[in-house]
């Protein structure tokens, strides 16, 4: 549906993209997601057509939309990072004109207005000016006026930047809620989760490239992904630890104070040969915390640096 | 894009303050100020005259024996039969208060706008401040003899003629303040045209008789008609011009030109708060974005000029005559008023700031 095909975008001589390609089904949710200034908003707004890139191409059905922007504009809902609404209007005059300028009128407008305003949470405060709205319901009016007219590809950039959970969570079901309906979405975030939760495949960005694409198992799978596992032991001995070095899972073992950490091998283990060592050498075992790497690990894995750094 | 127009019309009619400073703001100061400053304007329909009270503090006799006295001693140092200058001998032409009350205050022009009185100062301050006179013109003590010896030697002394106006009335002492400077015009005419004289003959004649001469020289030039043209227009069907009908034309004029700062601003807060590329990416072009400014820019402007010249008219029977010529007017300006605006909005969006606005509405309007 759509190629992004090794896009080039620099401001001055800052590099924002650098050759970034992927490919958007029908009817999937892609994620990108990357720290702040790794070229997320850069990228979709060249796919909203809001500029060209300064090289590439970005094909929607076959076709460039860069030189016919027109071919994706009016199929294309675009949710930016910022508030883009009049705050000193009603939220239905924000909803109004959003619909009106993308063709719709009259009593299928107001429908439309009555539908959208119902999934975004909104519809008893439409007749408040947008300025007296708290900022998790301007978020969601904020979508509500890229959704009116049914679009085939919605482009989220950062929705849920600064809002509370309540908010949140119901920005993230809303978006479900959309790609449940036959909605494309490009999502970006540099909140892991939210890219766990919602999409099928992500593409994480940093420094303006894309350092790994898949679905969330296929980009775990790319790294050494042992589970980190951390015993709490009472009674401690060097004989103890002796012998969990020889157990063949547990590899990379550090000792911290009286505790054991070490990254587990394999999917079927049981743990039972680590409870003997521990109880053999009259020690006890307090607690056992395991963690199952993610793509905050991922990326630290890839880049050496925390998603939110 | 008569949605986009639309939306920047509610915009611009949402933001109660900027509605209260294009709309109300012009009919409030336009009320103010056209009562607070009646009294400077001229009832509507009453005949235009003025005022003066005139104060002669020199003494005119002792100053001639003065001046004379000079004349004599300078004769005799210099061995010059110079004529002595005294009441009998000082020809019409050179007769200073002549030229000024008979000749030039006692012209027919003159005399139809401008009635004077001569007084003490004492009554004319009390004239002034009972505003039975619009100003006061006090001639200094050493007036006659220091205007001779501007006009007769080659001398000068410093003639400082005050002129006092009540401050309800500061226009009429600029009215009064260019009588007297035409009066001043004539008398350095014929000092400077006396200074040429004396350069020209002394190329020719002796220094003596060149001196000698001076006096008929300028008795010639006074004898010819004084260089005063008061020119007057009658219009017809004009009327006079009161406080009200200044004021709303001059806040009309000052407001409608505020509103060409507003496209800047919009087209601004359109980018700050992100709609402006939100439009771009829903395919709205970048030209019916600016015409859309463009056209609230025109719409309030008419907006704003109509509300005034119905208020005026309503409540200060201000006379605007021709409604077809001033609707014309109204729909010309706002249309001027637009493009400024556009000017402008091409400028904030090439700095991307609000100085270009600013800048407008500060500093030009």
């Amino acid at each position: 549906m759509l190629d992004i095909i090794d896009i080039h975008k620099a401001y001055n001589k800052t590099k924002a993209v650098e050759g970034i390609s992927f490919q958007v089904k029908k009817g999937e949710m892609i994620g990108l997601l990357g720290p702040n200034g790794a070229g997320k908003s850069t990228a979709i707004s060249m796919i909203a057509t809001l500029f060209k890139p300064d090289r590439g191409e970005i094909l929607y059905q076959g076709e460039s939309i860069i030189k016919n922007p027109k071919v994706i504009q009016s199929k294309l809902g675009f949710v930016p990072q910022e508030i883009a609404l009049y705050p000193t209007l009603t939220g239905m005059d924000n909803l109004k004109f959003w619909g009106r300028t993308y063709g719709l009128k009259g009593s299928h407008l107001k429908e439309k207005i009555n539908e959208i305003s119902e999934i975004i949470g909104i519809r008893d405060r439409l007749k408040e000016r947008v300025d007296k709205y708290s900022g998790g319901m301007k978020r969601r009016l904020n979508i509500g006026c890229a959704l009116l007219h049914n679009p085939e590809i919605i482009i989220f950039d950062e929705p849920t930047v600064g809002i509370d959970p309540q908010s949140r969570n119901h920005i993230l079901n809303a978006v479900k809620e959309i790609n449940r309906r036959g909605a494309t979405v490009i999502y970006t975030s540099h909140y892991m989760e939210e890219v766990e939760f919602l999409c099928q495949r992500i593409c994480i960005m940093d420094q303006g490239k894309i350092i790994a694409s898949g679905t969330k198992d296929e980009l775990i799978g790319t790294i050494d992904s042992d589970e980190k596992t951390t015993l709490k032991v009472e009674g401690l001995t060097e004989k103890m630890i002796e012998k969990m070095r020889e157990i063949s899972y547990a590899r990379n073992l550090v000792v911290s104070d009286d505790s054991v950490i070490f990254n587990r091998k394999g999917n079927h283990v049981n743990y039972s040969e680590i409870i003997d060592a521990i109880s053999q050498e009259g020690g006890k075992l307090l607690s056992m915390d395991v963690q199952k790497p993610d793509l905050e690990y991922v990326f630290l894995q890839l880049t050496g640096r925390a998603l939110r750094d | 894009m008569l949605n986009v127009i639309i939306k920047d019309l509610k915009l611009m009619l949402s933001d109660k303050k900027e509605l209260v400073a294009i709309i109300l703001m012009p009919v409030i100061l336009t009320t103010i100020l056209s009562f607070a400053l009646a009294g400077s304007f001229q009832e509507v329909g009453s005949e235009w005259k003025m005022d003066i009270a005139i104060v002669k503090n020199y003494d005119y006799d002792s100053e001639i024996t003065k001046f004379n006295n000079l004349t004599q001693s300078f004769s005799e140092k210099y061995d010059l039969d110079y004529e002595t200058i005294h009441e009998e001998e000082i020809t019409d032409q050179l007769d200073i208060e002549k030229i000024f009350f008979r000749e030039f205050l006692g012209s027919d022009k003159m005399k139809t706008f401008i009635d004077y009185v001569i007084c003490t100062e004492e009554e004319a301050y009390k004239l002034l401040e009972e505003k039975k006179v619009s100003g006061i013109v006090i001639f200094p003590k050493g007036f006659i003899y220091d205007s001779y010896i501007n006009l007769l030697t080659s001398f000068r002394n410093n003639v400082d003629i005050k002129i006092i106006s009540h401050p309800d009335m500061s226009y009429r002492k600029r009215i009064i303040e260019e009588i007297m400077a035409s009066f001043n015009n004539i008398l350095t005419s014929i000092s400077v045209s006396k200074n040429v004289y004396l350069d020209q003959a002394s190329q020719y004649i002796t220094l003596k008789e060149s001196i000698e001469n001076v006096e008929t020289f300028i008795n010639q030039i006074g004898t010819e008609p004084l260089q005063l043209e008061i020119q007057s227009k009658s219009i017809q069907g004009k009327n006079f011009v009161n406080s009200f009908t200044y004021y709303s034309v001059g806040m009309l004029s000052m407001f409608i030109l505020f509103t060409a700062g507003y496209g800047g601003k919009f087209i601004l807060d359109e980018k700050n708060n992100t709609t402006y590329y939100r439009l771009l990416a829903g395919g709205i072009e970048r030209r019916k974005i600016i015409f859309g400014k463009f056209s609230m820019m025109f719409i309030m402007t008419v907006l704003q000029s109509v509300v005034l010249i119905i208020y005026s008219k309503l409540a200060f029977q201000v006379a605007w005559n021709n409604l077809l010529l001033i609707l014309l007017t109204v729909f010309i300006s706002s249309f001027a008023v637009a493009s400024i605006g556009l000017l402008i909005i091409a400028l904030t969006l090439r700095t991307d700031s609000y100085k270009a606005t600013d800048a407008f509405s500060n500093a030009i309007v």
